[in-house]
């Protein structure tokens, strides 16, 4: 620097002497002296990258903090995955239900359409749209065979839409094989419900299925167990927070997952029913009802002690897997939503009743008239009689309304609507099935002057087939009436199996009384000459059944009235009735083909003998003594 | 006690800057420094565009390799160009230019014809093969800045005239920025303009051009980013950042990258906003990643390398003789280290977006191998410093050289003024001033702007200006530098020119 500043007036001081030529010299002074020109530029150059570091320190040391935050904000997503769902068994812990991993094949067809003109833009060689989808749905129909039918594919992998879900429930291997085939297929994480039995069932367990509503995606149940026992069958869905790409979410940035929550898979639930009982009971009352010609049956099987149901079966029901083809009656689980005047059957209320409070004793003879009036009404026995003699076991055996009517009103309303209660009608049992219905018990301030014509013998009132079991159960179980369940355990994630909690067993009659009630309803079953009960089709050989018949007349809608034609055709037994295992209810809505349409017990037979099998209850020690009915 | 530690380490300073000065002071220091420069940058480059490249890579590609891979046989490609640029005698690149300039102007031309290809809404390549193209407006530059500079050279008796100043090179040159407007492409305008300007400027053009043609950029700058809707776009988000969210996102997202790096940065590969949030990271914003997996450390290595090679490229300027050498170093430096600056100033938000690379780093074909026919030719020319090419005639090549198998480079010899006159015209009385003869005006001119050489310098002035160099007084080199010329021409040429000549007198005197 110093040379110019000396250089200048050292020149103009020498060179003016010798001007001669001083105007050519002007342009010349204003040219740049090379030497200062690269000191500039090198301060330029080198101020310019100076300036540049200085904001980075700014930026990178100083404001880092606040930056980085805001940075990381913008990434960070919070990833949900499905907890792996629990199986339902059975008590033999055979397979109802149970999940398993598979792929859901997609498309972006509009992308794709995209992507392939840009290619083939570039180069000619590559496929156009039309060829690369050929290619694409012939090699998927060759992986996943005829379930992929390549016409198919193509018209998905050609529609003009941004997203086509080609198809569900594929095999992850065979959807790995594809999509390294062809990255453009894409395929998300799907798990399937199956229900190995099909339609076995399927009224008990209900339905569950891949649902995309819920966050995170996964499945959950609709119907029936599945869908009440929900929370504890999905588990706990796992959670983690990710660094994203850009504008997808799913794109996870490698070595970003933190916060990991892992998921907790969802408990198995274990069932207190017998597959292959279940089996023959849904067969057997989907045969009778076929039979009868009745608009619906429904069948039940409780332990007699515990209160378990081995089987719960309806005529009707569906296939899980395609529940949405299924009608409403299918999805309906009658046993236990649709309540039922029940008929003579509880007619086991007043018998209780009257044995437990010392009325009557089973041989005390009573002397029946032809009918018997109360209130406005006249009430008469499914057979026209005169006033005749019968045994209080006849009565039972024989199932005369006028007897129970009259033992009824000596056991008094209060006592009566007192056994009511203990028999747990009105009230749901709790069995751990959605949509239970309690029935209808009119309370006692409801009363008309006829209805204690009617209760006792189990009309104007409803009760569930489960319900009505239970009272047997009771009988069954020495007066002990303990609620039926249907969940016998669940399996934690850790393989730690949960009882579930016995109910609380409710004393209804005293262990006699239960005795003496089982060993007179014997005589339903009864068949000799001049003492035949009312249901002699319900006996088994080799054991002592006891049971009940009942016929319930329903409601005719137009009328408002009791229909004459449409019965609710019931059975109760116990299975044997010396030392009881099993307890049956049946129950079949307006049968209209005779010789099936008046009884269920050739039913109760039929289940009863499967029963023995099955489980191999040993024979009776000795035949049911003949009992007398009329004497 | 106090003292001696400080005169410790005074002492310690001292000994480190002699070393400096005597490394720095060596015959090819500079061809060195330009090949350490040279090899960081491009090692550099190459792993962080496999850094920025591999997460879309691998989405569009399945392999994480396909853009580094492609990058790689650039670089390859481009190590040829290096060493033809280092290889080929500067004389013949000279002569080359005024060709390849034409060629190049006609590519430009067919560049905007269907022969072209457009992407991302320019028109600025040629697809050599599928996938491979080929972006003219790169070689473009170079050719300019040879031409450019031979032009000037060749008329530097007359740039005193504007005439002569400005014609051919700067209506050549705004043609080149019309067609490359019609692509359009604005960075490449950019780069052109600072080529052009540090021509100007190396040769020594009035300042008073540069104030009017910094009133014309500014001018120039305002109506092209008013024209075009992204340009101003580009602009207002880069005044205004909070207005817009949707346009400052690019830089924002690039400020975010720099400061998740911090000092030391997330790591080689750990960056996340190579994931779609920066916008095109394996070119224009690669400095982003630089600075967010390798922190502030990584972009002061940049920063410090590429001030290292404006250092660098200046110093070979100033040491060459060769006026031409000196104004296609400087211009080649400059056009480097301020595309550079460029980029790295959108990048940390002190300039708006112009879509200007990083040289060397940046993922780019063409630029990539123009980049390194530069460095070639800056190499090339920092063996033509009259001291490395003395050492290269004594010592031989060297063990780079040996390797490269470069030839000895030609010291520089002015256009003889006696030698083509002899045959015809008898001597005349050395330091008269001519016009008696029978040369050309041209001639004339061309010998009288260098008359201070005519005379071979005494031994006396040779060795004092070895010795002393830099720091000899103001005083005695004045008196002796004016005196001998005005005596030897009858005029004075300049302040400067002292340090234009300076050592080319060696060789010169080794000629005679």
């Amino acid at each position: 620097m110093p040379r110019i500043d000396s250089g200048r007036p050292q020149r103009s001081a020498s060179r003016r002497p010798l001007s001669v030529r001083g105007p050519a010299r002007k342009p010349r002074a204003r040219f740049g002296n090379h030497r200062v020109r690269i000191v500039v530029s090198r301060f330029l150059l080198v101020a310019a990258l100076v300036a540049a570091g200085i904001k980075l320190i700014n930026v990178q040391v100083f404001q880092a903090e606040a930056y980085s935050q805001r940075a990381m904000q913008q990434k960070a997503t919070l990833q949900k995955f499905p907890a792996e769902r629990g199986s339902i068994v059975d008590r033999n812990g055979g397979q109802l239900a149970f999940s398993v991993e598979t792929r859901e094949l997609y498309a972006s067809p509009n992308t794709m359409r995209k992507e392939q003109a840009a290619a083939t833009k570039d180069n000619p060689k590559f496929d156009t749209f039309e060829q690369r989808t050929q290619r694409i749905a012939s090699y998927i129909h060759q992986v996943l065979g005829d379930q992929a039918p390549e016409q198919e594919m193509l018209d998905k992998l050609r529609s003009e839409v941004s997203y086509v879900s080609l198809k569900k429930n594929v095999d992850p291997n065979k959807a790995r094989q594809i999509r390294k085939e062809f990255p453009q297929i894409g395929a998300a994480y799907r798990a399937e419900r199956v229900y190995p039995n099909g339609e076995l069932a399927a009224n008990i367990i209900g339905a569950a299925n891949w649902r995309t509503d819920v966050d995170p995606e996964g499945i959950h149940g609709l119907l029936g167990l599945e869908h009440f026992k929900d929370d504890l069958l999905a588990g706990q869905n796992g959670e983690r927070r990710v660094d994203t790409a850009l504008g997808n979410d799913d794109w996870v940035i490698p070595g970003s997952e933190r916060d990991l929550v892992e998921a907790v898979p969802g408990s198995d639930l274990e069932l207190t029913i017998d597959t292959y009982l279940q089996f023959q009971v849904q067969r057997m009352i989907s045969d009778y009802v076929a039979k009868s010609g009745a608009r619906n049956g429904s069948a039940v099987v409780l332990d007699a002690r515990t209160g378990e149901v081995y089987a719960l079966a309806t005529d009707k029901t569906f296939n899980p897997a395609d529940f949405g083809g299924a009608s409403p009656e299918q999805r309906n689980n009658i046993a236990v939503t649709t309540p039922f005047e029940p008929g003579s059957v509880a007619k086991v209320i007043t018998a209780a009743a009257g044995i437990e409070y010392g009325v009557v004793r089973p041989d005390t003879v009573l002397q029946v008239p032809g009918q018997f009036p109360i209130a406005d009404r006249v009430v008469k026995d499914a057979w026209t009689h005169g006033t005749v003699d019968m045994t209080f076991t006849g009565v039972l055996g024989k199932s005369s309304n006028v007897g129970t009517l009259m033992v009824a009103q000596q056991v008094g309303a209060d006592r009566f609507m007192d056994m009511v209660g203990k028999f747990g009608l009105g009230k749901r049992t709790e069995v751990g099935l959605p949509g239970e219905s309690a029935g209808v018990v009119p309370p006692r301030d409801q009363w008309s002057g006829s209805t204690f014509g009617n209760l006792p013998i189990g009309q104007g009132m409803s009760m569930t087939l489960l319900q009505m079991a239970g009272m047997y159960q009771a009988i069954a179980n020495d007066g002990v009436r303990v609620p039926p369940r249907i969940v016998r355990a669940t399996i934690g994630p850790d393989g730690v199996r949960h009882e579930e909690p016995r109910p609380e067993g409710v004393r209804v009659v005293s262990p006699e009384t239960a005795t003496t009630v089982r060993d007179m309803m014997r005589a339903v079953a009864q068949r000799s000459p001049g003492q035949t009960g009312s249901g002699p089709d319900a006996a088994l050989p080799g054991y002592q059944i006891s049971g009940k018949t009942g016929t319930g007349q329903q409601v005719d809608p137009t009328c408002n009235c009791y229909s004459e034609t449409n019965n609710n055709i019931t059975f109760a037994g116990i299975l044997p009735a010396d030392n009881p295992r099993f307890v049956v209810g049946i129950m079949l809505d307006a049968p209209h083909n005779a010789p099936y349409s008046s009884t269920a017990a050739p039913l109760f037979h039929d289940i009863a003998s499967y029963l023995a099998q099955r489980y191999q209850i040993p024979l009776s020690k000795e035949q049911s003594p003949v009992q007398i009915l009329t004497p | 006690m106090a003292r001696r530690p400080a005169g410790a380490g005074a002492r310690r300073i001292a000994a480190l800057r002699t070393a400096l000065t005597g490394w720095l002071g060596r015959p090819l220091a500079d061809f060195h420094l330009l090949l350490a420069v040279f090899g960081l940058l491009t090692a550099l480059g190459l792993v962080m565009v496999l850094s920025a490249s591999s997460p879309t890579s691998v989405s569009s590609t399945g392999s994480a390799y396909s853009v580094f891979a492609k990058q790689a046989v650039f670089a390859c490609v481009g190590l040829v160009a290096f060493y033809v640029g280092l290889r080929v005698p500067l004389r013949r690149i000279r002569a080359l230019s005024a060709p390849a300039l034409l060629v190049c102007l006609v590519l430009l031309v067919l560049v905007l014809t269907p022969l072209g290809t457009e992407a991302g809404g320019a028109r600025s390549w040629f697809t050599v093969l599928p996938g491979v193209s080929f972006q003219p407006i790169e070689v473009a530059k170079v050719a300019l800045a040879l031409w450019g500079a031979h032009v000037l050279v060749t008329k530097r008796a007359m740039l005193h005239q504007y005439r002569h100043l400005l014609v051919p090179l700067v209506p050549v040159a705004l043609i080149m920025f019309a067609l490359l407007m019609l692509q359009p492409d604005l960075g490449g305008t950019i780069t052109l303009v600072v080529v052009l300007i540090s021509l100007l400027w190396f040769v020594g053009a009035p300042m008073r051009l540069f104030a009017a043609l910094a009133a014309g950029l500014v001018v120039g700058v305002v109506t092209l980013a008013l024209v075009a809707d992204y340009r101003e776009a580009r602009v207002l988000a880069f005044l205004n950042p909070e207005a817009d969210p949707d346009a400052s996102f690019q830089s924002v997202q690039a400020i975010y990258a720099l400061a998740s790096g911090g000092l030391f940065g997330k790591g080689l590969s750990q960056g996340t906003a190579k994931w779609q949030y920066l916008p095109r990271p394996t070119d224009d914003f690669i400095f982003a990643v630089i600075g967010e997996e390798l922190g502030l450390l990584g972009c002061a290595v940049v920063l410090g390398l590429f001030a290292l090679l404006a250092v660098t490229g200046l110093r070979i300027a100033s040491r060459n003789t060769d006026p031409w050498i000196r104004l296609v170093s400087g211009t080649l430096t400059v056009w480097l280290v301020a595309q550079a600056a460029i980029n790295i100033g959108y990048v940390v938000r002190l300039l708006p977006v112009t879509g200007i690379t990083l040289p060397l780093i940046s993922a780019g074909g063409t630029s990539m191998v123009t980049t390194m026919l530069v460095f070639g030719i800056l190499a090339n020319c920092a063996r033509h410093e009259p001291e490395a090419v003395a050492a290269l005639r004594t010592f031989g090549p060297g063990r780079v050289g040996g390797l490269l198998r470069l030839p000895a480079t030609e010291p520089y010899r002015p256009p003889a003024r006696r030698r083509p006159a002899r045959p015809s015209t008898p001597p005349k009385r050395p330091g008269r001033p001519a016009g008696v003869s029978g040369r050309s005006a041209a001639q004339l001119m061309e010998e009288r702007w260098r008359a201070g050489r005519s005379a071979p310098p005494s031994d006396y002035r040779r060795r004092g200006a070895r010795r002393t160099g830099q720091q000899r007084s103001a005083r005695g080199r004045g008196s002796a530098g004016y005196t001998s010329r005005d005596r030897d021409s009858g005029r004075g040429s300049g302040s400067g020119d002292s340090g234009r000549y300076g050592y080319g007198r060696t060789a010169e005197g080794g000629n005679r």
